[in-house]
């Protein structure tokens, strides 16, 4: 129905900018910190976050 | 002086004799054979507005002012029957009073005989005005029940409702007309008729009862109020199931008792009535989903706003500040928050199968990592503590 999928891609666009916000937060970490551990561990985390960011592009696409 | 004695023995039987004649309720004329009106009595004058004299004396058959010309006719010829002796029927007149009232009089004429000599002819007069005037009523009544009778055909006939009667103990249809034939797929009256209310009902009603057990508790209900308007699920008699009002009326014809059951088929409504309902549940989805959404958008603003704000914060605040304590209330938000109620609304969207546990899977991969982030932001801390 095309309330519902109206309704979903909104809501799928706030999660993709939610995860983005996640992303460039940690982004903003990587370049300010200089512990090797907290980088490879944040590094690890803003990967995911870019990898969330495709996911929830699929599921965009998935209910367009 | 016995002469004398009998003589006025005779008086006064005489004068009991007028007096009894007087009092009689009926009209009493004493004509002679000529026709010639001997004596009258009260009763007679009083039903007139006569007295005595306008009467008395006068020729029976010349009372043109109280007859009309048809009824002295009829008065003339009764009067030769019983000269012969032929005993006359009774017959009614049209007459009118000195005041000029039509009056209704029935009339009987006797011929008085001694030792085989005619003397005189007794003419009875019976007042039936007030009998024809209730005669007229019921007349009027009847044709008022005539004509309600008539009318109520009109509407049972024509009626666009089913309209059934059904006759007690056994409650079975006694007559339908053509739209409760239509509605039931009877091919007549007849066939109709034949059928009783368990035969256009299914064996079960929606709330699971019996529609045999049913039907006696909404007829009895209507026998006891008047009236009964109640759901009801019927069948055709091509067993085709149909919601539908009915309407049972308790109804007195004569002595006996009927019901009158008017149907009408709601199976349109109740189609409207669902769509409405869908309608209903759907805006109440989309505006629960709404609220819900726009509660998670002022909570991401906020987030938004205090990212903003520790962008713009100099440097060593920020570094003063624990900074990954922010990251873990983000991914603890998107765990307990953002990201379940994403996934419990889901199954309220009209998506197949395969859409939805695909999409659910994804979020379930999103909420898994952000717990696992969370965990690894408080180890962060942990470490950022020990090393100060």
């Amino acid at each position: 129905m095309k309330n519902d999928r109206e309704i979903l891609i909104k809501m799928f666009d706030d999660l993709y900018l939610w995860e983005k916000q996640a992303k460039d937060l940690y982004d903003d970490y990587l370049k300010t910190l200089k512990d090797k551990k907290e980088v490879e561990i944040i590094r690890g985390i803003r990967d995911d976050e870019l990898r969330h960011m495709q996911i929830v592009k699929n599921l965009h696409n998935l209910v367009e | 002086m016995p002469v004398e004695k009998n003589k006025n023995e005779l008086d006064q039987i005489s004068y009991l004799l007028d007096l009894v004649i007087d009092n009689l309720n009926d009209g009493f004329l004493l004509i002679s054979l000529t026709g010639k009106i001997l004596s009258v009595n009260q009763a007679l004058v009083d039903m007139g507005g006569y007295v005595k004299t306008d009467l008395v004396g006068k020729n029976a058959m010349k009372l043109a002012n109280i007859f009309t010309f048809k009824g002295l006719k009829k008065i003339a010829s009764s009067f030769v029957d019983a000269q012969k002796g032929i005993p006359g029927d009774r017959y009614t007149l049209e007459a009118r009073t000195k005041s000029g009232e039509p009056r209704v009089i029935e009339v009987s004429n006797s011929l008085i005989k001694k030792d085989g000599r005619n003397l005189a002819i007794v003419v009875v007069v019976h007042d039936v005005t007030v009998d024809k005037k209730n005669q007229d009523r019921l007349n009027k009544s009847e044709k008022i029940v005539k004509s309600a009778e008539d009318k109520y055909k009109i509407l049972f006939n024509t009626s666009r409702d089913a309209i059934m009667i059904l006759k007690p103990p056994t409650w079975e249809f006694i007559s339908g007309n053509q739209a409760a034939i239509k509605l039931f797929g009877a091919k007549n009256e007849t066939e109709f008729t034949n059928l009783g209310p368990w035969n256009v009902s299914p064996k079960n009603q929606p709330d699971g009862s019996l529609s045999s057990d049913k039907s006696k508790i909404m007829i009895e209900k209507a026998i006891k109020e008047g009236s009964n308007f109640f759901e009801w699920v019927h069948k055709k008699i091509n067993n085709q199931e149909f919601p539908a009002t009915v309407l049972l009326t308790k109804v007195k014809i004569g002595s006996e008792l009927f019901l009158q059951a008017t149907v009408r088929d709601i199976t349109e409504q109740k189609k409207a009535e669902q769509a409405l309902k869908e309608k209903i549940d759907e805006l109440e989805k989309l505006n629960k989903l709404m609220v819900g959404r726009e509660l998670k958008m002022v909570e991401l603003k906020e987030k938004i706003k205090k990212f903003e704000a520790n962008i713009a914060m100099p440097k060593v605040k920020k570094l003063w500040a624990n900074k990954f304590q922010e990251a873990v209330d983000l991914e603890d938000n998107f765990v307990t928050s953002l990201g379940g109620h994403y996934l419990s609304e889901i199954d309220n969207f009209n998506l197949v199968i395969l859409q939805k546990a695909k999409i659910k899977k994804l979020l379930r991969i999103l909420i898994l990592d952000s717990a696992r982030h969370e965990n690894l932001f408080k180890e962060l801390i942990r470490y950022e503590n020990e090393k100060r």
